[in-house]
Formats: structure tokens, sequence, C-alpha cells
């Protein structure tokens, strides 16, 4: 089941591809806007649990497509954990990363794999002093200057998506 | 047994892909002279109503195309559409926002070489089009009084990812209770110089001061 199936499938309409680009004579053209390796039906995608997919999806099938290529450039048989570093301002979540992850790995190297997740510092440089800091989202002092005091910058770091390394046979 | 369990570095960022689309993306654009701005706000926060009024004291001057996207319907493509600029409605189905893959795709839809400015108006969302770089010159954003002062806060890499951000239906801030000076601080937490418009996409009321940026950096960056 593609993506775009998947996708479809939660919204209960027939299949159809990714990106329509109207033109004028009615002549549409269409791309995938993604492919995935491997998608299992039903079971996540069910209307119940949630209106749209959240973009877990395609951050996963990024992580997926860096672990299949460095597990075939070492001959891996089986991966069995993924070290990520996951920078504390992405929106996604722990559990429903692992679980995209489960369904787009069905049948590949990396079926079954854990990820391990970092979680990553937001590194900002401060507008005033021009120093580095560490700073926590969601904090009243959020984006305060630990060395002056000021109040906001440049950010950093805290944003990446990261395979560190992985764990394999 | 089997072959024994061993560490493999791997050292790569997830988003490598995309950014390298983007980059091209950039260039080729830059090349083209066509500056393209990527508009990003939350749902009704008056994106389309923007582009119209932009689009409106620009045309003189500018050649100017608009790329639509949103999880379905036509029904902002057809509104620019109908005040005679060129609009290709890119529908997602889904997908909560846009890569640089897909905007490259509309791009060429559009014909992206003639135009010396193109606005993307991406998916209503202020969470994931922040994270996906789509080849832009620049970002801009738009938040709406009616969704509070405190959005910064919340949303800090939305903010700290723009270039310009624009505050609308600013007639409506005592109605809603908005403060200027904390939705400023805000920002300023994550994006120390990025120019604030306040604007009213309705009554017309500061869009000249925003059209004025906008026209001076589309024709730095075209030459």
């Amino acid at each position: 089941m593609q993506y775009q199936d998947a996708i479809n499938f939660c919204h209960g309409r027939s299949p159809s591809a990714n990106v329509i680009i109207p033109r004028d004579e009615g002549w549409e053209h269409s791309q995938p806007a993604f492919k995935v390796a491997h998608l299992a039906a039903g079971g996540i995608f069910s209307q119940k649990q949630q209106e749209y997919p959240m973009h877990e999806l395609p951050v996963m099938n990024g992580i997926l497509k860096v672990v299949m290529k460095h597990a075939a450039m070492n001959n891996v048989s089986k991966v069995v954990a993924i070290q990520l570093q996951v920078g504390k301002l992405s929106d996604l979540e722990e559990k429903w990363m692992q679980h995209y992850f489960d369904y787009l790995t069905k049948g590949t190297v990396a079926d079954g794999a854990k990820l391990e997740i970092e979680w990553g510092d937001v590194v900002m440089r401060c507008a005033g002093c021009e120093k580095e800091f560490t700073t926590e989202p969601g904090a009243d002092n959020f984006g305060s200057c630990t060395h002056c005091g000021g109040q906001g910058g440049e950010i950093l770091s805290g944003k990446e998506y990261y395979v560190k390394n992985m764990v394999a046979q | 047994m089997g072959d024994s369990v061993r560490l493999i570095e791997v050292k790569e960022n997830v988003l490598d892909d995309n950014e390298k689309v983007a980059e091209a993306l950039r260039a080729r654009l830059k090349e083209e002279k066509t500056f393209l701005v990527n508009l990003m706000a939350s749902p009704g926060a008056g994106k389309t109503t923007t582009v119209i009024q932009t689009t409106e004291r620009l045309r003189e001057s500018l050649k100017i195309g608009v790329l639509e996207a949103d999880i379905d319907s036509m029904v902002d493509a057809e509104k620019v559409a109908a005040t005679g600029i060129t609009a290709i409605q890119m529908r997602t189905g889904g997908f909560c926002h846009l890569d640089a893959t897909m905007v490259g795709d509309g791009l060429s839809a559009i014909g992206s070489e003639a135009y010396d400015l193109i606005i993307l108006e991406n998916v209503g969302n202020l969470v994931c089009p922040a994270e996906f770089d789509t080849g832009s010159a620049i970002n801009a954003m738009i938040l709406s009084v009616p969704e509070g002062d405190d959005k910064p806060l919340k949303y800090p890499l939305m903010f700290s990812v723009c270039d310009v951000v624009l505050i609308n239906k600013i007639d409506a801030c005592e109605l809603f209770d908005f403060d200027r000076a904390r939705f400023e601080e805000g920002v300023r937490k994550v994006n120390p110089t990025c120019p604030i418009f306040e604007i009213s996409a309705r009554t017309g009321e500061g869009i000249e001061a925003w059209v004025a940026w906008l026209r001076e950096k589309t024709l730095a960056h075209n030459g």
C-alpha cells in the first residue's frame, strides 16, 4: 500500500495521486510526493485514531532510507536498534515515531528495530552578547541568555533529525 | 549461531535529501531571476487574502505567479485566478506540508522562469512547514490577531525560520486583547532581526509598507 493509499484509506477515498496540478485543458499531472518502502494496511491508519497522519511519517521514512543505505553498505542482515538524536524543537512524539517506524519496516532488515532517541538541546547564539547558550523549550526562561540575561537570539541547534549509529547483525 | 551484533556509525542528517533539493532549487531560481516567497500561517489567518492584496499592488511592476497548496480543494487558486493572476493549485491529499521536491514540481508546472516573483502559499499549519525547506528565497509567516499574542512561545521553530512576520487583522486588536509588545517579545526570543509588519488584509491598512519591503527584496534578489 503506497503512502497516498494509506492516507486515502484513512479518509475513505479511492486511491489517487499525491500532488495534482490541474491545467486549463483539464489535464492532470501527478507525481508521487513520497514513496515508502513498505506500508501495512489497517490498524494505525483507522479513522478513529486521528484525522490526518502526522508528519512522523515522512520523517520516519527519511530515517528508514538512511538506515537501509547504511545497512546495505555494511552487509547487515538485521538491524536491532537505531540511535537517533532528535532536536527538542521537533514536535514528534516518541511513541508515534516507533509506531510508524514499525509499520514502515515490516519485511525489511530493519523489521523490529528499536529507536533509541536522545533529545538534542536547543542551543542559541545570544543576540546581545553573541555567546552560545542552551535553553529549554516551553520553560519560562526559554530564550534567556545564561551569560548576560539578554532575551533572544539565533537558533543554532535543536531542530535536527540525526541518525547517529545503528546496532546490527 | 547468528552474526555477532555490532555498532555501525551512520552520522547522517535525515532531512539532508530535502536540503539538497532545496539548495538546488534556490540556485536555479537565482539564475532564473525569480524570487520565491514561502508564505506560512494557520488556516484562516489570511494567507490568500494577503496574497491577493499583495499581488494587486505589485502586478504593475512585477510579473507575479502564485502556487497554492492545500490538502484539498481549488478554492484558493480560484480566488487568486479570479483577479487575473496565474495560480496553480497543488492538492497534497493529506500531506501536512510541502517539501522541496513538491515545490519543484509546482515551479515547473507554472513555468517559473517567466516570473519575477512567485508566492508559495503553503498548507495552513504552524508546525510542519517550519521543518521542511521549500527552496524559497525567504520564509514569511502571518499571525492573525484572533490567534493570540502568545503564539511565538508555542511555536518557536516557526517563528525562528521566518525572514518576515506579518500580524494580520490588526483592525481587531482591541476585540481580542492582542498585546503587540508581548507578541514582539516572544518573536525576539527566537528571531532577533526579522521585520514585523502590522496589516489588515481586509481593509488594506499597513499593506503598503509590507509590499514596499517585498518589492525591494525581489529586486535585490533578481538583480
